[in-house]
């Protein structure tokens, strides 16, 4: 490999040299144009309005819990539990949508979701128990609440207007597309430009250190759990507001394929280096190919084996290329 | 001619379009102890590396006693005889000592069972013949540095073919005693016959221990000589590509601190079964020096005035105020306490955010605006702080990771710079730094005191501390034993109270 480089001149070394960095940085990135790209040839027509809105309704609950899976895992933390939530949120907001008006219906389900992070975040930051332990616990402890509030029952939500978070739309504009946009644009602005979003990367990099520089570290990270225990609800609700029913084994997929856009992505799960931006990637991808194999007609079991191939793909990629 | 145990043929490594060996050659006799020098980034640790297989060169040729050494395929190139003994030891803290001697190689019986025996055999062998007193049943992770390390040469000697050692900064991590003891061991090696390359920043060591010395400065080699043809000017002018300014020169630069009453009050200063009440004053502007031993209670000294350690006690008053004891490092901030940590790596850097980002870290809201970070802001904040402390403007925007240590000491001084304490605290500012980063962070904490600071320094280099400070306290047995000013200390009379102390404690 040296010799037959050595024999390329200077300046066409250096612009080859400069792609390939490019994709050894952002390897995802080129994996997501060449799925789109073939999507396209394979099935013209992947790319119109329709099918773009569709994508986006049946993502927008992982992905809302994606940004917070990212926040999360970059302040180095993990969450599992989100799945417990976003059924609390589920069953949660279509009994209480009967009762008062939806925002406020709304409001309360997205109280109860900081309070389960609330409990995550006193037993990660406070106590010190391992993230992955804590919210393997917790997401026992969350899914039999939730079992527990619907009497592990279907919840049927008839209020007006239910089905508008999941199922409506703003001058036709789907309302899940309007929201997975603004909670990728609002992440990635709050990780990037926000002091608190700095704060978590050096959490993340470096606990020890943000503690010695006076930094807050238990707060932060704790903060992170709350956030995205508030997401997890959210996202629960719009998955009831989709069916206009609530189940307590609704979400049951979210923590693993929220894990697994933000890996896909290529944000460290050591936390302190990643981005939002990466976990859109992440998510594009997997939604393509997600629809891909539906117009394939490839059944549930094939799809369950290639999206966890994927997912040792992106790892693999990661730790080869991303780790030098 | 003596016969050569290792030969490098315009060996050179290129890291994309950094050239981190410039195409050196390199030789080094058997049974010699040859010391590699340089700055940071001069290539000698490229050089160990490469001789220890972990660095894969980008040209050039290796012969270890006459034949091609098998490049970076360090199973291979242990088998031939060379063991690296890097920084970042390979401890398996959970494991035992005699296991983490056998690791990787232990001594079996037909069908997979350990020789239990033979292997606590040959390591009460080695034990013997190393002075190692640790117990083969130990936990490694119970062990101190020292004797971790001995371990490691140990595993190194266990396999009876090694014929060269590579030690990588072997003493950066040592207390004094334990030093001069891998010194003996070091000379008992030569005499056995081992060659030994050996990369260090000490260079007193290097002089002490070396038959030959190669300097290195920018990826090349700058000069290869026995070790009578170098003292220790010609060696950092060597190094440096210049003379420095000598010691004297620096000594003077040291304003004179005016009689005036403390600025800063410690007293009784307590943390169980470490510090045993200690009392110390800094007059604005002084720099004070605490010498000790390693695990004197140093490091806690500082920890505890800056709030890092909540099981300390004591009263603290800065400029006639009485404060509360701080238990956190905000409350440390917050009384205008600063830390500059010990270890640079694992209590310092954020090592996957840029130079600037580190530069600000105690205090990101001095470069925003409602919560939002503003990126000219914080590049000027940083600039500002950074470049005061010698640190290059344009490597504001780099990851913190790929810097030297020096620069990323330089970083960590300067979040103290631009958040200006009343107390500051240096814990091993210069360790495993380069010769010009030393000079330039000891001027920067010279420049800082001057300002009507208080300065605290730990050190375990007593000529840092003998240059720099006003007045130097030795810590013994969780007690300030002296209290000597500048001009009366000398290098042997704080030795032997540091020692003493300990000796008549016991």
């Amino acid at each position: 490999m040296e010799a037959a480089s050595t024999s390329i001149d200077g300046n066409r070394r250096g612009v080859i040299r400069a792609a390939l960095d490019w994709v050894t940085r952002y390897p995802m990135l080129v994996v997501l144009v060449l799925l789109a790209v073939a999507s396209e040839i394979v099935y013209p027509g992947f790319f119109s309005w329709g099918n773009l809105q569709n994508l986006a309704s049946q993502n927008a609950a992982v992905g809302v819990v994606a940004v917070g899976m990212t926040l999360v895992i970059i302040a180095g933390g993990f969450d599992l539990s989100v799945g417990a939530g976003a059924a609390m949120g589920a069953v949660f907001y279509a009994d209480q949508s009967g009762n008062m008006a939806l925002p406020l219906a709304l409001l309360l389900t997205l109280l109860v979701g900081a309070g389960f992070g609330a409990i995550n975040a006193f037993f990660i930051s406070r106590v010190g128990v391992n993230s992955f332990i804590t919210t393997l616990a917790t997401t026992s402890v969350f899914t039999g609440i939730a079992l527990i509030y619907s009497n592990s029952d279907t919840v049927i939500a008839d209020a007006a207007n239910f089905d508008f978070l999941g199922a409506g739309d703003i001058a036709g504009i789907p309302v899940p597309l309007i929201v997975l946009v603004a909670a990728f644009v609002i992440g990635e602005l709050v990780l990037k430009l926000s002091v608190f979003g700095h704060k978590l990367f050096a959490v993340g990099g470096n606990p020890e250190a943000s503690r010695l520089a006076g930094l807050r570290v238990d707060l932060l990270k704790a903060s992170t759990f709350i956030i995205i225990g508030v997401l997890a609800t959210f996202a629960g609700a719009m998955l009831a507001s989709r069916v206009g029913i609530g189940q307590a084994t609704f979400g049951a997929t979210i923590p693993l394929d929220a894990i697994a856009v933000v890996i896909i992505g290529g944000t460290s799960l050591f936390g302190g280096e990643g981005s939002v931006w990466r976990t859109a990637v992440g998510l594009a991808i997997l939604a393509i190919v997600n629809n891909l194999f539906n117009r394939m007609a490839l059944d549930e079991s094939a799809q369950l084996v290639a999206k966890g191939l994927i997912v040792l793909f992106a790892v693999a990629v990661e730790t080869r290329f991303r780790r030098n | 001619m003596a016969e050569l145990a290792l030969e490098l043929k315009g060996v050179g490594k290129s890291y994309g379009a950094t050239r981190a060996l410039d195409g050196i050659d390199l030789a080094i006799e058997a049974g010699t102890v040859h010391a590699l020098v340089g700055e940071n980034g001069a290539g000698k640790s490229t050089t160990l590396g490469i001789a220890g297989g972990r660095v894969v060169p980008t040209d050039g040729e290796v012969e270890f006693f006459g034949r091609p050494l098998e490049v970076g395929q360090p199973r291979r190139i242990q088998a031939a005889g060379m063991v690296a003994i890097y920084q970042e030891l390979t401890i398996v803290e959970a494991m035992t000592a005699e296991a983490n001697v056998f690791l990787g190689n232990p001594v079996a019986r037909p069908g997979g069972l350990l020789a239990r025996g033979e292997m606590k055999r040959g390591y009460t062998d080695l034990a013997r013949r190393f002075g190692v007193k640790a117990w083969p049943g130990m936990r490694a992770g119970s062990l101190s540095v020292a004797e971790q390390q001995l371990l490691e040469i140990m595993r190194a000697l266990a396999h009876d073919d090694v014929r060269m050692i590579l030690f990588d900064e072997p003493t950066a991590s040592l207390a004094l005693s334990e030093k001069e003891a891998l010194h003996e061991l070091i000379r008992d090696l030569r005499e056995r016959g081992y060659t030994m390359a050996l990369v260090s920043h000490d260079l007193d060591e290097v002089l002490d221990l070396s038959d030959a010395i190669t300097v290195f400065r920018e990826g090349n080699v700058v000069s290869s000589r026995p070790r009578s043809e170098w003292d220790k000017e010609s060696l950092v002018e060597a190094m440096l590509g210049r003379s420095a300014s000598s010691h004297r020169e620096r000594i003077g630069a040291v304003a004179g601190v005016a009689e005036a009453k403390p600025y800063v009050e410690v007293r009784d200063l307590k943390v169980d079964g470490v510090l045993d009440g200690v009392d110390i004053d800094v007059r604005p502007g002084e720099i004070v020096g605490i010498a000790g031993l390693v695990g004197s209670g140093r490091s806690t000294i500082l920890r505890s005035l800056a709030g890092a350690e909540p099981a300390s006690s004591g009263r603290l008053a800065i400029d006639g105020e009485d404060l509360r004891w701080p238990r956190t490092v905000r409350a440390g901030r917050r009384h205008g306490v600063g830390l500059l940590p010990e270890d640079r790596k694992g209590q310092g850097i954020i090592a996957a955010r840029t130079a600037a980002e580190n530069a600000v870290l105690t205090d990101l809201a001095s470069a925003s605006s409602f919560g939002w970070v503003s990126r000219k802001k914080l590049r000027a904040q940083a600039a500002e702080a950074a470049v005061a402390c010698g640190f290059d403007r344009e490597r504001l925007g780099e990851e913190v990771r790929h810097l030297s240590g020096g620069n990323q000491q330089k970083l960590l001084l300067s979040r103290w710079k631009h958040s200006r304490p009343r107390l500051l605290l240096c814990d091993e500012p210069t360790r495993g730094i380069d010769i010009g980063a030393k000079e330039e962070m000891m001027a920067t904490i010279e420049e800082m005191a001057a300002d009507g600071l208080g300065v605290i320094v730990v050190s375990s280099e007593l000529e840092e501390l003998l240059a720099m400070c006003h007045r130097i306290l030795v810590l013994s047995g969780g007690r300030i034993v002296d209290d000597v000013p500048r001009g009366e200390a000398t290098l042997n009379g704080l030795l032997q109270k540091a020692f003493s102390e300990v000796g008549s404690a016991a």
